[in-house]
Parts: C-alpha cells; structure tokens; sequence
C-alpha cells in the first residue's frame, strides 16, 4: 500500500454541504411558516365562530368571576359607586330601547373604575367597564351614551369572548407546535395577533353602528354621536397611516365613518344634552380623589 | 460487483484483497430535523414507551446519505474501497440530528 | 418592532454571516493544499514502509464554530417542518476541517511524516441549543490521532 497525495475538493465541490443557496430555503420555509398561520388563523375563527353563539350565558358568567375581585376593588371608593350607579341607569335605559321584550332582555352591569386613561372595556359575563377618564372628558349625555352604546354592541355581538378565545387558543397552538421559547414561535405569535387585529377593526365599526343606532332612538338625532372621537382624533400623536398597527381604527378614520352613517340613514343632528346631575357630582369627586389626573391632560 | 460499486467496510483491510494505494480520510455527514407531527408523536410515544418507528426511519434515510456523501467525495479521488468505516451521531441542535461517517479512502488491486 | 429587530438581525447574520464562511473556506482549502503530502488515515497500521518509526505520539486539534442569526432562523424554522438542515450543514463541515487542520499543523510543529488511527469527535457546547434565546448553538469538532515519524 502506497500513499497517493490528493489535492482537497474545490468549496463548490463539497460534498458534505448541500448546494442550494441559503436564501432559496429560506423564502420557501417562510413561505411555508405564512401558509400554515393563515391556515391555522382560518380554522380558528371558523371555530370560535361557531363556538361563541352556542356558548352558554351562564358559563359565560363563570368566566367573568376570574376578574370579579378587580371589579371590587375599583368599586370601593362611594363617589365611583355612585357614578356607577348613575350610569347604570342609563345603560338600563339603552337596554329597553334595544330589546323592548322584557323577557328577552340580558342583565348587563357597568362600573365606573377610577383610571386616568380614557377607555372603556366590554368584558365576558355582561360587565362594561368605564374608566373615569372617559367620565372626566365627557362634555355630553349624548356622548357619553354613545360609547354605553358602543360598549354594549360589542357585548350583544359577543366580541369580548371572540376575542379572547381566539388569543387564548392561538396562544396554546403556537406553544404546542413551535415549543416554548423557540424564537420563532414568539413570530408567529406576533403575526397571529397582527391579523387578529383586522378582525377587531371590523368588530369596531359594528359596535359603532349599534351604538348610533341606540343614541338615536334615544334622542330622535345623531347629534355628540362623533364628538368623542373628534377629540381623540385631536389628541392622537400618531400618523394616519400608522392606525393599521394599533387594536382600534384611527379616531379620524372612526369619526368619517360615523359621519357617512348619519348621512346615508338621514339622521338629524340637534343640539346635545349636558352631563345629568349624578354624573357631574361624581366627575368633581373623581377629580378631587385624584387631583393631578384630568386637568393636565385637556 | 459493478465496475462502478463502492467496497465498504468497517475492518481495515479487504479479506481477499490487496490494498494498492491510499488516499486518505473521506467523511460524509448530514444534519436532519424531524417535523412538528413526527416530534407529537414521539411525545406521545414517550408516555407508553417502545420504538418510535419515525424516528428509526429519519435516522436510517440521514445515514444513507452521509453514507452516499463520503461514497462520493470516495470517488472523486478516484477509490474504489472505503475502509475502517466509523460512524457518529450527534445532536447539534435542538430537535436535530447530525449523522456523521468517516473512513480512508483505498484502491483495491 | 420585535419583528423589525428580528429582520435586521437576520440581515445582519446573512451578510455577515457568508461572508465570514467565504473566507473561511477559502483559508481552509488553501491550508488543505499545503498539507496534502502529510497522509493522514483513521487506519491503525501505517501503509508498509522500509524505513523504522522513530516516535509515534498523540496530536490533536479542535474547533468551536457558532452559526449566524440567519442560520439560527432558517434552522428554526426547519425544525417546524423537519428535513435536511442545509443551514447547518456548512458549520459542522467547517468546524471538522478546521479541527483537522490545527491537528495536522500540531503534527507538521512536531516533523511528523504521517498521522494514523484519526478519530472525530462532534458536540454541541455553549448552552445554546437552537430556539433558546441566550445564545447561539455552537458545535465543537475534536480530532485526534497518532503523529508518526520514521527515522532517516
């Protein structure tokens, strides 16, 4: 036996490594991560479409005794308990306009909870949750019946529970199948939510129309129904463009919208009604419960 | 045996042959992960126990390339025997296998 | 934003990343060349050779090479869909020849003629298994043999 010197294979000869370019692999896994998302996202909302309206009222009250404690700790001071009150008096009013058979008519309750930010939340089991910032801004009955409204059409169509279904089982799937702290997984995740946020937009826009709806049955006119957003819109920083990003429309894009909605239904608009009494002693007690919060923010 | 066929063993000489020359070390490896069904099923399999048959076949197909690799990289040196084979398995990487075989490449006479 | 990191990270890793392979490769052959006339064999018994061996002794080399955010990324996404990891096939490749290369200058240091009975060893080191994030996963190659040389 005799040792035969042999020169190395050129790097283009290798035969321990595949000759595909790297980036073709890449684009056809990526394509393939983006087919199986979109397939999964389909399926879901099939299911949690199917699932909500068949969801039983009282399992959904279970649900909502997981954040019952919160609720009862933003409760506890009189002045916000009185301001619930008040407005439960008016979503109460809102309800009978809605279902006029009083049999059919759900239990909904809404609390006022003390927080600067102006936000109002509809949660599962029939609770809405105004925060007093919203309370604090409010310039008219009329708007703030509007968003009542608003919050109470997303509860009849069931978006709370849509929603949180969704993230919930889209969070577990994407745990199961691309394990837990692989990178890839938090990016899928990332863009389950992204497209879930197209669907709440269209969510948004019906709970809008609901919301007029109601306003106008109530009052015979449209009038407030847009100057809530008009002002957010005001306060908004962010560029147009960016709203595709954020879980709400842009406040401009709302407000066009809800204009085109009173012209195509030929509502009046007439002036606006002053905050009721109730609301407003309870808007100075918030105030002077937490002095800094409102007046530097208008 | 074809003019073209490939004499593999893991002895280091041929029975019944003669080694004329060498060419040195020739290595063939292959890096494989196994898909998010075959991962489920292991996970399940785990729980009872016993082979799991996805992975026995993922394996068996990686070393048959590695194996078709240093066969190749064999031939381009212009051998007709890989001789004192060894084979290596390591996990490079979570939920991946890289097989790995090396031998000398040999001229038969 | 997450996702903008992620992108520019990668960018990053794929530029970076070849580049740094390129020339690693090119430095790899260019060394593979010089050492062409050193035999080198994982058989136990050097080839017959008139000449008496003078010292035979062990030599070794070993490599850690750690993959690029753009390989991380295509290897992790692999691992969903399973398959041939081609991402990785090239750093395992490099680290085994460049392990070899240190071995084999060790012996040339030494004024060996041959190395026999070579053995290759592979790991995964640095607590980076792919999908964790601290870390990239790195692989150590380890070669090791006997140097010999005979007597003139």
């Amino acid at each position: 036996m005799v040792f035969v010197p042999k020169e190395p294979p050129a790097a283009t000869e290798n035969v321990n490594v595949s000759p595909n370019h790297p980036l073709h692999e890449f684009l056809i896994l990526l394509g393939g991560l983006a087919g199986v998302l979109f397939l999964v996202w389909l399926l879901l909302g099939l299911a949690v479409d199917w699932i909500v309206p068949n969801l039983d009222p009282r399992a959904e009250s279970q649900l909502a005794t997981i954040y019952r404690p919160l609720l009862e700790v933003g409760d506890a001071s009189p002045t916000t308990q009185t301001g619930s009150r008040a407005l439960q008096i008016e979503l109460d009013q809102l309800l009978a306009l809605q279902f006029p058979d009083k049999a059919k008519r759900p239990a909904y309750f809404v609390h006022l909870h003390s927080d600067e930010d102006v936000n109002a939340l509809a949660l599962p089991g029939g609770h809405i949750l105004v925060l007093s910032g919203l309370l604090a801004q409010a310039e008219s009955e009329n708007e703030l019946l509007f968003v009542l409204g608003h919050e109470l059409g997303h509860l009849i169509h069931r978006d709370h529970l849509r929603g949180l279904g969704r993230s919930l089982v889209m969070y577990t799937l994407a745990n199961a199948l691309f394990g837990n702290q692989n990178f890839v997984s938090g990016m899928a995740e990332n863009s389950l939510r992204n497209l879930q946020l197209s669907f709440s937009r269209g969510q948004e826009s019906a709970a809008d129309q609901l919301g007029l709806a109601l306003l106008v049955k109530k009052y015979g006119h449209a009038g407030g129904a847009t100057v809530f957003f008009e002002r957010l819109a005001k306060q908004e920083k962010s560029p147009r463009f960016l709203s595709y990003l954020t879980t709400h429309p842009h406040p401009q894009e709302r407000v066009e919208q809800l204009q085109a909605l009173i012209q195509a239904q030929a509502y009046a608009i007439k002036p606006t009604q002053p905050l009721s009494k109730a609301l407003k002693a309870n808007l100075a007690a918030s105030q002077e419960h937490n002095p800094d919060g409102q007046s530097e923010k208008d | 045996m074809g003019k073209d066929s490939m004499i593999l063993t893991n002895t280091e000489t041929i029975l019944g042959k003669n080694i004329v020359e060498m060419y040195g070390v020739v290595n063939g490896s292959t890096v494989r992960a196994k898909h998010v069904g075959r991962d489920l099923m292991a996970s399940l399999k785990n729980i009872v126990g016993g082979e799991l048959k996805g992975y026995t076949e993922l394996l068996q197909e990686a070393r048959d390339e590695a194996t078709q690799r240093m066969i190749a990289e064999a031939r381009k040196l212009g051998a007709n025997a890989i001789v004192n084979i060894r084979y290596s398995t390591s996990s490079v990487a979570q939920g991946a296998a890289e097989i790995y075989v090396y031998g000398t490449a040999v001229k038969v006479g | 934003m997450e996702l903008l990191i992620l992108a520019i990270m990668v960018t990053i890793g794929y530029f970076a990343g070849s580049h740094a392979e390129k020339t690693h490769y090119a430095s790899i052959i260019e060394r593979e060349k010089a050492f062409t006339k050193l035999p080198t064999t994982n058989l136990k018994h050097p080839p017959q050779d008139p000449r008496e061996v003078e010292w035979a002794q062990l030599v070794n080399g070993n490599a850690v090479m750690a993959v690029d955010y753009f390989k991380l990324f295509v290897a992790s996404l692999r691992n969903m869909f399973g398959g041939r990891m081609s991402a990785y096939e090239s750093v395992i490749d490099r680290a085994r020849r460049e392990a070899t290369l240190r071995m084999q200058e060790m012996a040339r240091k030494q004024g060996a003629d041959m190395i026999i009975n070579l053995r290759i060893e592979t790991a995964s080191i640095g607590g980076g298994t792919a999908g964790q994030k601290n870390g990239l996963p790195s692989i150590e190659a380890m070669v090791y043999g006997t140097a010999v040389r005979y007597r003139r």
